[in-house]
C-alpha cells in the first residue's frame, strides 16, 4: 500500500514446524484495517472450522494497526487473535494487552505476526526489525513471565518489548495468559502459545510509523484530544466536589483530590485538583489503587503507570513489603481485574488488610504463572463448588485433604499460593478450575442452580460471566454481551453510563449520537426496549471492534462526552475517523469507519456460524440465563429498582440489533445482502456451500 | 495620585486576592476585605464591591449571598455551585449542605448520596458528627424528605424521597455500592 501510512506494509509469518520465517504485504487487509481485523481474517482464510485450539493448524495472530506507535494518545494496544481453549465449542476469540508491545512490533516494520505450526522443542521469537529467529527457548521453559522477560530482555536489550506466557500457558491451562510489560495481560490465549511450543516474543524495532497528514494538523488534533479527555473510563467528572466542577460522582474514576496522595512515593505526590485545561496533570487525575485496592493502598501506592502514548495512567504501582513473606516480590502492578480476580477466589477475608493482601498477592502469582480468571469467574466456580460440598464429591480424599481449606475459610492470602500453583501446574482434579465454567460445569455436573443463581454472575451458557450488562443501561448492555464468545471486553457504553453527568445532559448526547433521548435509560429504572437502544448497542459493538483493529484503547475511546462546560460536555465522536484518516491519508467519514468495523464484526459473526455449523444463532448462541429474567421475584421487569430483564422483551431487542447490523432479523446471522454490500463475497460463497445463509433451510 | 487612581488601584487589589482565593478553592467574606486594606470601613469595602460588579474586567467576580454572610468568589476558577457549598461550609449549616448535595443528586443525576463524601473535601465532617446530623435530620420537619437507605454491605446513603421513590433507591443504592464496584 504505498500511497498510505499508518501501517507498517507487512505481515510477519512465523511457521514453527517447518522454522520458516517470511513476510507478505498488508494490504490485502486494509479494508480490515488490522489487529482484529487483521486476525479474523486470517483465521477465516487459513483455519479450517473443525481445529480445535491446541491443534497445530491453528494460528495465533498478534496484530497492531494505523494508529499503534503513531503517539496518538491511547494507541498502544495489542489484539491477539485464535481459537479461545476456555469456550465449550473453541470458538474464535480476540484478547487484548496494553503496554508497549505493538508499537514495538510497528517501529520493527511489522503489523502483524502470524504464527503457525509448532516447534520441535521450546523456542523463543526474536525479532530485531528485519532480523528474525527462533531460538531455544529450553532454558527458559518452566520459568515465570517475570524471569522470562528478565532473560529475553537481558539477551536482547533493556529495551526489548517482550510477550510471554508462564507455566500456565506453557501446559496448555485454558485459562491462562499472555503477559507484557510485566502487568500487561492478554487473557485466554496463553494456551495456545504452550501448544506451539512457544515461550516468548521478543521485538526490538529502530524504525518509525510514518502518518500521512500535515505535523502541525496532527499535533492538533493530539492536543484536542487531550483538552477534552477525561480520567479512566472517560469519567468526565471528579469524585468529589472541586471548585472548577459543576457536577461531581463519588463513582467516578476521576479520583484527584486534596488530600489524596501517592503515598509511597520518593517524596510524596499530592493528586490535588487537577482541573480539565491543565493537561500536564491528566496522569494524576485517576488514583486507580483507591479504587481497586481499598483506602488502605494510598500508603502503599508509589506510581500510576500504564500503556505507552496513554495519558491516562490506570496502572497502579504498589510496594507492598508484606508480600515478601509469601515468597513473592514487595513491587507489584496492574489494574481492575488483575487485582479483583482475587477477591472473588478468597471471599472470606474480612479485614481490609487480608483483602489487600489477597488482591496484590493474586495479582503477583498470576501474572507470573500466566493464569487468566475468566472476569472473575474461576474465584465464583470456586466457592459454588466448595459451598455446595463438590469439591469433596470430585477431589480424591487424599488430594482434598492436602488442600489448606482452613486458610480459604479464612480467606488468608496464604491459600492463593497453594491454589494457583496446582492450577497452573494442572496438579490434581482441582487443577480443572482452569478449564473455563462450562467445561467446569459439565466435569464437576454443577446443577442448573448454578447457572441460575444471580451471586454467581454468570451471563452465557458458553459460561462466561456479566461484563456491563444488564446492569449497564439494561438492554443496551445484555445485548453487548451476547455477540462474542466470551465476555465483551466491551466498554463503549460503559463509559459513556458510567460518565458522571446528569440525566438531562446524557440523554441530549443520547439523542444527539443515537437519534433519541430514549437510548438510555435512569440506572435501574428501565423502559421497553426501542430503536435508540438498538443503535446504541450496535454503535457500540462497532466501536469496540473498530479501536481493537485500529488499535485504540477501548476503555477511553469513544469521547463521546467531556469534562468541558464551555463544550456543554460534548466530546467528539469523530476522532475515529479524523485519526485514521490522517494517520493513513485514506479519507473516511465518521460513517464510513464505522462501517467499515461492521464488516470486522460481521466476519466475526460469520467465523462463530461457520465454526458452530448454525445459522440460528439467536437460539444457539445468543442466550441467558434465567437469573436476569427472574431475580427480584417481587418486582416487574421496568418497575424502579430492578435491573431485571423481560424475556419478551429481549427477544425485541435482539431483532432489532441484528436489522441494525444488517443480520437476519430471525436467526441473527450474516445475510448474502450485508455480505455482499460489506465486499464479503468470499465470505458469503463458503457459508452458502456449507448451507449456512439464512432462508437456506 | 488621584482619588481615582487610588480607587482603581484598590479595586485591582481586592480582584487579585478574590481570584487567588478562588483559584486555591476558598471564597471571600465580604468582611475579610479588610485585611487587604485595614483602613478600609465597611461602608467602603460595599462601594469597592459595587464597582467590581458593574465593571466589565471584573465579570468574573460573583457576589453570593449566604443565610450568615455575603461570599465573593471568581467563576473564573470556581462554579456558582462550589461557592454556594462553601458558603454552607463556612457557616457551619450543616445540614442545608447535606439536604442541598441529597436532594441535587436525587433529582438531576438521579443517585442515592453516598455519605461518605461528606467526610472528604470540602466538607470534612468527622463521621461521628456526620451520623449524629443525620439522625437529627430524619426527625425534623424541614427534611422530612431526607431518607436513609442501605446498601447489602451495610454503606449507607441518603436520598430525597421528593425526587426519588423508595424502591428505586433501594436498587439503585445496590447497584451503585455494590454491583457496579462487583463488575469494575
Amino acid at each position: 500500500m504505498p500511497q498510505y501510512k499508518g501501517w507498517a506494509g507487512k505481515i510477519l509469518r512465523v511457521n514453527l514446524s517447518s522454522g520458516s520465517i517470511s513476510t507478505e504485504k498488508t494490504a490485502k487487509y486494509k479494508d480490515y484495517i488490522g489487529g482484529m481485523g487483521i486476525g479474523y481474517r486470517i483465521m477465516w482464510n487459513e483455519v479450517p472450522e473443525n481445529t480445535d485450539p491446541f491443534d497445530e493448524e491453528n494460528k495465533i495472530i498478534f496484530a497492531a494497526g494505523p494508529l499503534t506507535g503513531t503517539g496518538a494518545p491511547c494507541t498502544a494496544r495489542t489484539n491477539i487473535t485464535s481459537l479461545l481453549p476456555a469456550n465449550p465449542q473453541n470458538l474464535i476469540g480476540d484478547s487484548h494487552m496494553g503496554g508497549h508491545f505493538s508499537p514495538e512490533m510497528k517501529y520493527a516494520g511489522y503489523d502483524a505476526i502470524v504464527i503457525e505450526g509448532k516447534a520441535p522443542r521450546p523456542v523463543w521469537l526474536k525479532i530485531e526489525d528485519g532480523n528474525v529467529s527462533l531460538e531455544d527457548a529450553t532454558k527458559l521453559w518452566g520459568q515465570g513471565i517475570f524471569d522470562t522477560t528478565a532473560n529475553v530482555a537481558g539477551m536482547m536489550g533493556k529495551e526489548a518489548q517482550v510477550a510471554a506466557i508462564g507455566q500456565a500457558g506453557e501446559n496448555q491451562v485454558n485459562l491462562s495468559t499472555i503477559m507484557t510489560s510485566g502487568n500487561h495481560s492478554a487473557g485466554g490465549h496463553g494456551g495456545i502459545m504452550g501448544s506451539k511450543n512457544l515461550k516468548a516474543i521478543g521485538i526490538i524495532g529502530t524504525q518509525s510509523v510514518e502518518y500521512a497528514s500535515d505535523k502541525k494538523e496532527w499535533i492538533e488534533l493530539n492536543e484536542f484530544v487531550m483538552s477534552i479527555i477525561g480520567a479512566n473510563n472517560q469519567h468526565v467528572v471528579p469524585s468529589t466536589p472541586q471548585p472548577w466542577a459543576e457536577f461531581h460522582d463519588s463513582s467516578s474514576r476521576w479520583t484527584a483530590q486534596e488530600g489524596l496522595y501517592w503515598g509511597a512515593a520518593d517524596e510524596e505526590v499530592e493528586t490535588g485538583i487537577c482541573p480539565p485545561e491543565d493537561t500536564n496533570k491528566i496522569g494524576y487525575r485517576t488514583m486507580k489503587a483507591i479504587k481497586d485496592l481499598g483506602a488502605i493502598s494510598e500508603d502503599y501506592t508509589v506510581r500510576m503507570g500504564g500503556c505507552q502514548s496513554c495519558p491516562i495512567r490506570c496502572h497502579s504501582s504498589v510496594e507492598v513489603p508484606e508480600l515478601e513473606k509469601y515468597g513473592v516480590s514487595r513491587y507489584v502492578s496492574n489494574t481492575c481485574m488483575g487485582f479483583w480476580n482475587h477477591y472473588y477466589v478468597n471471599q472470606n477475608a474480612e479485614s481490609e488488610m487480608d483483602n489487600f493482601l489477597n488482591k496484590t498477592l493474586g495479582a503477583q502469582l498470576a501474572d507470573d504463572y500466566g493464569l487468566w480468571f475468566n472476569y472473575g469467574q474461576l474465584g465464583r466456580d470456586l466457592k459454588y463448588a466448595y459451598d455446595n460440598g463438590i469439591l469433596k464429591e470430585v477431589l480424591p480424599a487424599e488430594e482434598y485433604n492436602d488442600i489448606p481449606w482452613d486458610l480459604y475459610e479464612k480467606g488468608d492470602p496464604q491459600f492463593l499460593v497453594d491454589l494457583y500453583k496446582r492450577i497452573a501446574y494442572q496438579e490434581g482434579e482441582i487443577s480443572h478450575l482452569g478449564d473455563g465454567a462450562a467445561q467446569l460445569a459439565k466435569r464437576w455436573n454443577f446443577g442448573e442452580d448454578y447457572w441460575n443463581d444471580q451471586t454467581n454472575s454468570l451471563w452465557s451458557p458458553l459460561g462466561y460471566p456479566v461484563h456491563h450488562a444488564n446492569e449497564s443501561n439494561g438492554q443496551v448492555g445484555s445485548l453487548i454481551n451476547l455477540i462474542f464468545n466470551r465476555d465483551p471486553m466491551c466498554h463503549s457504553h460503559q463509559n459513556f453510563i458510567g460518565s458522571g453527568l446528569p440525566i438531562k445532559l446524557q440523554k441530549e448526547i443520547a439523542s444527539e449520537i443515537w437519534g433519541s433521548e430514549d437510548a438510555i435509560d435512569v440506572p435501574a429504572n428501565y423502559t421497553p426496549m426501542n430503536l435508540a437502544k438498538a443503535r446504541f448497542a450496535k454503535w457500540s459493538l462497532v466501536r469496540n471492534v473498530l479501536h481493537d483493529s485500529m488499535t485504540v484503547c477501548n476503555w477511553m475511546f469513544p469521547l463521546a462526552t467531556s469534562p468541558l462546560k464551555e463544550r456543554n460536555y460534548r466530546g467528539d465522536t469523530t476522532l475515529e475517523a479524523q485519526y485514521f484518516s490522517k494517520a493513513t491519508g485514506m479519507n473516511v467519514s465518521e460513517e464510513e469507519l464505522d462501517e467499515m468495523g461492521r464488516r470486522i464484526l460481521t466476519l466475526h459473526r460469520a467465523m462463530t456460524v461457520k465454526q458452530m455449523g448454525e445459522v440460528d444463532m439467536r437460539n444457539e448462541h445468543d442466550q441467558i440465563v434465567d437469573w436476569v429474567f427472574d431475580m427480584d421475584p417481587d418486582k416487574e421487569p421496568f418497575d424502579p429498582g430492578t435491573i431485571k430483564m423481560d424475556r419478551d422483551d429481549m427477544e425485541k431487542a435482539k431483532t432489532m440489533l441484528y436489522q441494525e447490523l444488517g443480520w437476519d432479523p430471525k436467526t441473527g446471522a450474516p445475510t448474502a445482502e450485508t455480505l455482499d454490500e460489506l465486499g464479503m463475497q468470499d465470505v458469503k460463497r463458503e457459508l452458502a456451500n456449507k448451507n449456512l445463509l439464512p432462508y437456506q433451510a | 495620585m488621584s482619588e481615582e487612581n487610588t480607587d482603581e488601584v484598590m479595586i485591582k487589589k481586592i480582584s487579585k486576592h478574590i481570584r487567588k482565593k478562588s483559584a486555591q478553592g476558598n471564597i471571600v467574606e465580604i468582611s475579610e476585605l479588610k485585611e487587604i486594606d485595614l483602613e478600609l470601613n465597611k461602608e467602603e469595602i460595599e462601594k469597592k464591591v459595587e464597582k467590581l460588579k458593574s465593571d466589565a474586567q471584573y465579570s468574573d467576580i460573583r457576589v453570593l449571598s449566604g443565610e450568615e454572610g455575603r461570599y465573593i468568589f471568581s467563576d473564573d476558577n470556581m462554579t456558582k455551585k462550589y461557592a454556594t457549598m462553601m458558603a454552607k461550609v463556612e457557616e457551619d449549616n450543616i445540614k442545608e449542605l447535606i439536604a442541598e448535595t441529597v436532594r441535587e443528586d436525587s433529582k438531576i443525576y438521579p443517585r442515592p448520596t453516598d455519605i461518605k463524601v461528606f467526610k472528604k473535601s470540602p466538607f470534612y465532617l468527622e463521621e461521628e458528627v456526620l451520623h449524629k446530623v443525620i439522625d437529627q435530620m430524619v426527625e425534623e420537619n424541614n427534611y422530612k424528605d431526607i431518607k436513609k437507605v442501605e446498601a447489602s454491605n451495610g454503606a449507607l446513603y441518603l436520598y430525597s424521597n421528593a425526587h426519588m421513590e423508595e424502591d428505586h433507591a433501594i436498587g439503585l443504592t445496590e447497584w451503585v455500592e455494590v454491583i457496579r464496584k462487583e463488575i469494575p
